[in-house]
């Protein structure tokens, strides 16, 4: 399969994702009440905070799914060490950390076990897309030194 | 710093920089950031082909400038 074949295959699944995101924006009461566990009160009995953080999570993770899209079109298109995607790393580590905080806050009023795992599981992200990014921060300046080495 | 006095070599000799690039098989574009001090390193099989091509020393391409006495100044 061609490389340019997969990249836009992946992009394609990327743009899918945001429009569909961006469209249950508007449907996330409905949607939570679908989808929400029994013994668990609607959307709209929910308090203010947890209502504004959950728009705050979703939008977070549309963002996150936008710099993805992002980085990989550039991965393909230009080349994997430049600035923007070092930037663009550093940015999805810092929203995964937001993620994070929002849900430690969320499992310290209404402790679960999903509430603990998913906040490893952004922590653990957030950690490793900021690693990843100073790896390319690193190699931008490797690359720079070969580039310019007569 | 380390200062590329490629240019004034060069001049010295009557020489191009296609010329050189012909006679080294250096790029155009590396001879160019060698002559405008933007290399960070050169490799000695380049600096050897250079001396060749300009029949000089490296100590005629290469000089070492204080930069603190510079600022100084």
């Amino acid at each position: 399969m061609k490389k340019s074949l997969i990249a836009k295959i992946v992009s394609i699944i990327f743009i899918i994702i945001l429009i569909i995101g961006i469209a249950c924006l508007l449907f996330i009461p409905r949607l939570y009440n679908l989808f929400k566990e029994s013994g668990v009160p609607n959307f709209e009995e929910q308090n203010i905070y947890y209502k504004v953080a959950f728009y705050l999570c979703y939008i977070i993770c549309l963002v996150i799914v936008y710099k993805l899209r992002d980085i990989f079109n550039r991965v393909y298109k230009e080349s994997v060490f430049v600035i923007s995607v070092e930037s663009s790393l550093k940015v999805i580590s810092v929203l995964f950390m937001i993620l994070f905080l929002i849900i430690l806050v969320k499992a310290f009023f209404i402790p679960t076990l999903l509430s603990f795992a998913v906040g490893f599981i952004c922590f653990v992200a957030s950690l490793s897309f900021y690693v990843l990014a100073e790896v390319i921060k690193s190699a931008i300046e490797y690359k720079k030194e070969i580039d310019y080495t007569v | 710093m380390i200062i590329v006095n490629l240019d004034v070599v060069m001049a010295k000799r009557k020489m191009s920089l296609n010329k050189l690039s012909e006679l080294t098989g250096i790029t155009l574009a590396n001879l160019s950031i060698l002559k405008n001090n933007k290399a960070k390193a050169v490799r000695f099989s380049s600096l050897e082909v250079i001396c060749k091509a300009l029949n000089c020393q490296p100590g005629d391409i290469l000089e070492y400038k204080d930069e603190v006495s510079d600022n100084e100044k």
